[in-house]
C-alpha cells in the first residue's frame, strides 16, 4: 500500500512546534532588544534637541524613525506570541507561514529606518521600498496562522 | 551606500524566506520580493535624480545660506518651540520671501500667457516642482523666487550677473485671481516707468532673515547671503546659534524653566522695555536710513540692540540732517511719496513711524505688542486676542470705557464709538486699499486743511461737509472752528476730495466708499456717479479701488470692469455703469444739494466736472510703499 504523502513529507508536528518556538522566540527578543533599546536612542535625541534628528527638514526622518521603532517592537510582540501559541494552533502551519512573519519583521522597520535614514526633504529614501513587500508578507503570513487557528478539516486536531 | 543597505536587507529577508524549505510558495514571495525591490530602487533613483537636478537648478540661483552671523534658521527652533512655530508658520510673514516650488506658488501657472506692454509674451508653466515663464526673445526661464501670500504673490527670475534676482513684470492678485502688470498694483501715474528691481538691492533688508546683499562696490553684481528666506524666528528674536547650543542640555532647560526667567542668550521682545521692543518691528515698519555699507553686508541691527544707532528712523522734519540727504535730496518725490505735509507717514508698511510719533508711545508704555502678537493671533492682522475691539484702547484708558458715550458722542457698539475709527483711521495707502494710520491722533480739521489728509470724521460721514464736521467738534469737544469756504461749507467733503484730491487722496476716499462702516453711516446709494467717474481715473489701482466699492451698491454686483483694460473697453464699461445708473433711482434722503444732486434726484455731473476742471490736483504720485 501507497504510503500517505504526509506522512512521507511532514515531520513531526510537536518537533516542527519546537522549532517554530524557538526561532521566533530568538527574532521576537531580538527584536524587542533592537527596537526598545531604538526607542531609548529617540527619547536621547529628544532630550538633546539635535537638529539632526528634531530639525524641520528631517521632520520626515522622526516620523520614519518613530515608525520603525513602533512597528519593529509591535513585530517583536507578534513573534513572541506566535512563539507562545503555535503549539496551540489546532492545525499545522503553512511552511510559509513561519518565514513570512520573520522576513515582515526584517523588512518593515529595516524599511521605515533606511527610509528616514535617507530622507529627503518631505519624501522618505529608498529603504522605503522594503515596506510595501514587508506588509505584504505579514499579511501572509498573519492569513496563514488565521488558517491554521480554524478547526482542522473533519474535526481531527493533529496537536501532540 | 543606501543601495547596498536596502539590497542587503531585501537579500537577509529572501535567505530568510528560502531557509532551507524549497516550497514554491516561499519561491515565489522570494521573488515578488526581489521584483518589487528592483522596480522600486529604479524609479526611486530616477525621482531622486531628478530632484536633486531641480534643486541644484534652485540653490545655484537662490541667495547662499548664511550661517556665519550665528543663525541657525527656524529649522533648528521648532524642536523646542513646536506650537510657536506653527503659529509663525501660518503667518504671512514665514512666507514673505520662498523659494519658487509648484506646490507652493498661489498662481495658476498653468498654460496661461500674459503680453508686456512692450509686446513681449510670458507663457507660464510648471514642470514637475519647478516654475517656468517661456519668453519671448529670451526662450525659458526658471522661477526661482516668489515674494507674499496673503493679498498678491509677485515672482522673481535670475539676472545674469552673481546670483541677482529680476523683477517679474507681473504679479498675481490672490483676491481677484488674475495677473496683472507689476506696475498695475502701486499707486503710479500712466507716465511713471522704470527698470525691473533687484531683490538683492531693495526686498533683502527686510523680506528675508539676516540678509546680506554682497553687492561688489565697483561692479554692483551681488553674491547674496542669506540666513534665512523669509521673516523668521530670528528676525525678531535675533540670531539663535548660541541659544540652541545652550538648551542641548536637558538640565539646563529644567532649570531654566523652573525659574520662569527669561533666557539670556535669546532676545524675547515681549521681555524688553517697550521702546526697545518696537524696535523690534521697527527695523522693517519704519522709514529709515540704512548705514554705509549695507548693500555689502546688510543691516547691522540685531533685536535688543538700539535701532536708532544701526539703522535710525527717517521723520519728514529730519530728512535734510539725515545721513541719507544726499539721496532724498537728489529724489524729490522721496517725502511726498511717504510722508503727508505734516510729516504723518501715509504708506503702509511703515507703522513704527507713526507709532514713535503718539502721545501714547511718547508718554505711555505703548509697544506694537501692545495690540499685535506673531504668535497669538489671526494671521490677516495679527491683532492679539482683545485687541480687535476697544479693549486695547481701554487697557490703558480705563475712565473713558466707563464713560464711552460722554467721550465719543456716539452710541456704545456703534462704529463711531471704536476707538480706532477716530484715532487710527484709514489713511496710510498700500497693497490697492487704505489701510489704518498707527500715529494715534485726534481728528481735526487741521489734517483736512492743512495737511490735505481726509479727517476721520469725515472718513465715515462721507455724506457731510466739513462745516458739518466742523460744528459738530465745535459743539462737542469745543474746538474752534476754523474759517472754511464756500465749497467746504456747501459740498461733503469726500466729494471735494475725490475732485480736487491727490491720488493718494482719491485712492483713500474710493476705498472709504466701501467700507461697511462707511456705508452703514452715509448710505451708499448716492456714491455710485462718485466711483463710476472714477473708473477712468489716471491711476490704476484708483480704478481698481473704486471697481471694487462699486460692486457693493445695488445693482453694481454684477457689473463687470477690468481696471487694466485699454482705454477703449474701459470707457465702454464705464458708459455702461452710466446706462445703469440712469435707470436706478436715489433715495429721498440722498437728494442733498451738498452731493450734487438735484432735488428730483438727478446727478449734477456738470457740478462735478466743474470742480474737476477747476481743482484737481493732477501732479504726478507715486506712493513708495
Amino acid at each position: 500500500m501507497k504510503p500517505d504523502r504526509a506522512q512521507v513529507d511532514l515531520p513531526d508536528r510537536g518537533a516542527l512546534d519546537r522549532r517554530l518556538q524557538l526561532r521566533h522566540l530568538r527574532v521576537g527578543f531580538v527584536a524587542l532588544f533592537l527596537f526598545v533599546t531604538m526607542g531609548i536612542a529617540l527619547e536621547t535625541l529628544h532630550a538633546f534637541k539635535l537638529p539632526w534628528y528634531l530639525g524641520v527638514a528631517t521632520e520626515s526622518r522622526r516620523l520614519l524613525w518613530t515608525l520603525a521603532h513602533a512597528h519593529g517592537t509591535a513585530l517583536g510582540l507578534i513573534n513572541l506570541a506566535l512563539a507562545a501559541l503555535c503549539a496551540r494552533l489546532p492545525r499545522r502551519l503553512h511552511p510559509a507561514a513561519s518565514p513570512s512573519l520573520i522576513a515582515a519583521t526584517i523588512l518593515i522597520p529595516s524599511g521605515f529606518f533606511l527610509g528616514g535614514l535617507y530622507a529627503h526633504g518631505g519624501d522618505p529614501g529608498l529603504g522605503a521600498v522594503l515596506i510595501p513587500p514587508g506588509a505584504l508578507l505579514l499579511l501572509i503570513s498573519l492569513a496563514l496562522i488565521v488558517r491554521a487557528s480554524l478547526p482542522a478539516r473533519g474535526g481531527k486536531d493533529d496537536r501532540r | 551606500m543606501e543601495s547596498l543597505l536596502v539590497w542587503t536587507i531585501a537579500g537577509v529577508a529572501v535567505i530568510v524566506l528560502l531557509g532551507r524549505s524549497r516550497a514554491p510558495s516561499s519561491l515565489l514571495l522570494a521573488l515578488a520580493l526581489l521584483a518589487s525591490t528592483a522596480a522600486g530602487d529604479a524609479l526611486w533613483s530616477n525621482a531622486r535624480a531628478r530632484r536633486a537636478r531641480s534643486a541644484e537648478g534652485l540653490r545655484q540661483s537662490l541667495p547662499e545660506r548664511a550661517t556665519q552671523n550665528g543663525y541657525v534658521s527656524s529649522n533648528s527652533c521648532r524642536a523646542c518651540h513646536p506650537s510657536q512655530y506653527a503659529s509663525w508658520h501660518r503667518s504671512y510673514h514665514r512666507s514673505m520671501t520662498q523659494a519658487a516650488r509648484a506646490s507652493l506658488v498661489l498662481a495658476p501657472f498653468s498654460g496661461e500667457t500674459l503680453t508686456a506692454t512692450d509686446g513681449t509674451t510670458y507663457h507660464l508653466r510648471r514642470k514637475d516642482d519647478e516654475l517656468w515663464a517661456d519668453i519671448s526673445g529670451l526662450g525659458p526661464r526658471r522661477i526661482t523666487m516668489m515674494t507674499g501670500s496673503h493679498h498678491m504673490q509677485a515672482f522673481w527670475i535670475p539676472g545674469d550677473r552673481g546670483n541677482e534676482q529680476i523683477e517679474f513684470p507681473f504679479t498675481y492678485l490672490l483676491d481677484d485671481q488674475r495677473w496683472v502688470a507689476r506696475r498695475d498694483v502701486f499707486l503710479v501715474g500712466c507716465d511713471y516707468t522704470k527698470s525691473p528691481s533687484m531683490w538683492n538691492r531693495i526686498c533683502i533688508e527686510c523680506h528675508v532673515t539676516g540678509g546680506q546683499p554682497g553687492l561688489d562696490r565697483l561692479t554692483g553684481i551681488p553674491e547674496s547671503r542669506v540666513a534665512e528666506l523669509g521673516i523668521a524666528c530670528e528676525a525678531c528674536h535675533g540670531p539663535a546659534a548660541a541659544h540652541a547650543r545652550e538648551n542641548e542640555s536637558p538640565f539646563r532647560r529644567l532649570a531654566l524653566h523652573d525659574r520662569g526667567a527669561g533666557d539670556p542668550t535669546i532676545i524675547n521682545p515681549a521681555r524688553l522695555p517697550p521702546k526697545r521692543s518696537a524696535e523690534v518691528c521697527g527695523q522693517c515698519h519704519g522709514i529709515a536710513c540704512p548705514p554705509d555699507g549695507w548693500l555689502q553686508t546688510g543691516i547691522p541691527y540685531r533685536p535688543g540692540q538700539t535701532l536708532a544707532a544701526e539703522k535710525p528712523i527717517l521723520e519728514l522734519a529730519s530728512l535734510k540732517r539725515s545721513a541719507c540727504r544726499d539721496q532724498i535730496a537728489a529724489d524729490a518725490s522721496f517725502g511726498p511719496s511717504r510722508y503727508w505735509p505734516d510729516g504723518m507717514v501715509r504708506i503702509s508698511g511703515r507703522e513704527y513711524n507713526g507709532l514713535i510719533e503718539s502721545p501714547c508711545f511718547k508718554r505711555g508704555p505703548i509697544t506694537c505688542l501692545s495690540c499685535h502678537s506673531m504668535h497669538d493671533s489671526d494671521p490677516t492682522w495679527q491683532l492679539s486676542a482683545g485687541a480687535s475691539g476697544n479693549g486695547a484702547c481701554l487697557k490703558c484708558h480705563p475712565a473713558i470705557g466707563q464713560k464711552l458715550e460722554a467721550h465719543t458722542h456716539h452710541p456704545a457698539g456703534s462704529s463711531g464709538s471704536e476707538c480706532y475709527n477716530c484715532h487710527m483711521p484709514n489713511t496710510t495707502y498700500g497693497l490697492l486699499r487704505a489701510m489704518r494710520s498707527h500715529q494715534i491722533s485726534v481728528p481735526r480739521l487741521a489734517d483736512t486743511l492743512k495737511a490735505g489728509r481726509p479727517n476721520a470724521c469725515n472718513l465715515c460721514h462721507l455724506d457731510r461737509t466739513l462745516a458739518w464736521t466742523a460744528a459738530a467738534l465745535a459743539r462737542w469737544y469745543g474746538t474752534p472752528t476754523p474759517s472754511l469756504t464756500e465749497e467746504q461749507r456747501t459740498i461733503a467733503e469726500s466729494v471735494l476730495e475725490l475732485a480736487r484730491g491727490g491720488a493718494g487722496v482719491r485712492a483713500i476716499i474710493a476705498f472709504s466708499m466701501g467700507w461697511s462702516p462707511a456705508e452703514a453711516t452715509s448710505g451708499n446709494d448716492w456714491m455710485a456717479p462718485y466711483l463710476i467717474e472714477l473708473l477712468s481715473d489716471e491711476y490704476a489701482s484708483i480704478r481698481y479701488i473704486a471697481y471694487r466699492s462699486l460692486k457693493r451698491i445695488k445693482g453694481f454686483e454684477d457689473f463687470r470692469f477690468d481696471y487694466v483694460a485699454p482705454p477703449a473697453a474701459r470707457w465702454e464699461a464705464q458708459k455702461e455703469a452710466r446706462r445703469r445708473l440712469a435707470l436706478m433711482t436715489v433715495k429721498v434722503a440722498d437728494r442733498r444739494p451738498e452731493l450734487l444732486f438735484s432735488p428730483q434726484g438727478q446727478f449734477l455731473r456738470d457740478a462735478l466736472e466743474r470742480l474737476l476742471l477747476e481743482r484737481r490736483e493732477d501732479d504726478e504720485m507715486v506712493l513708495a510703499e
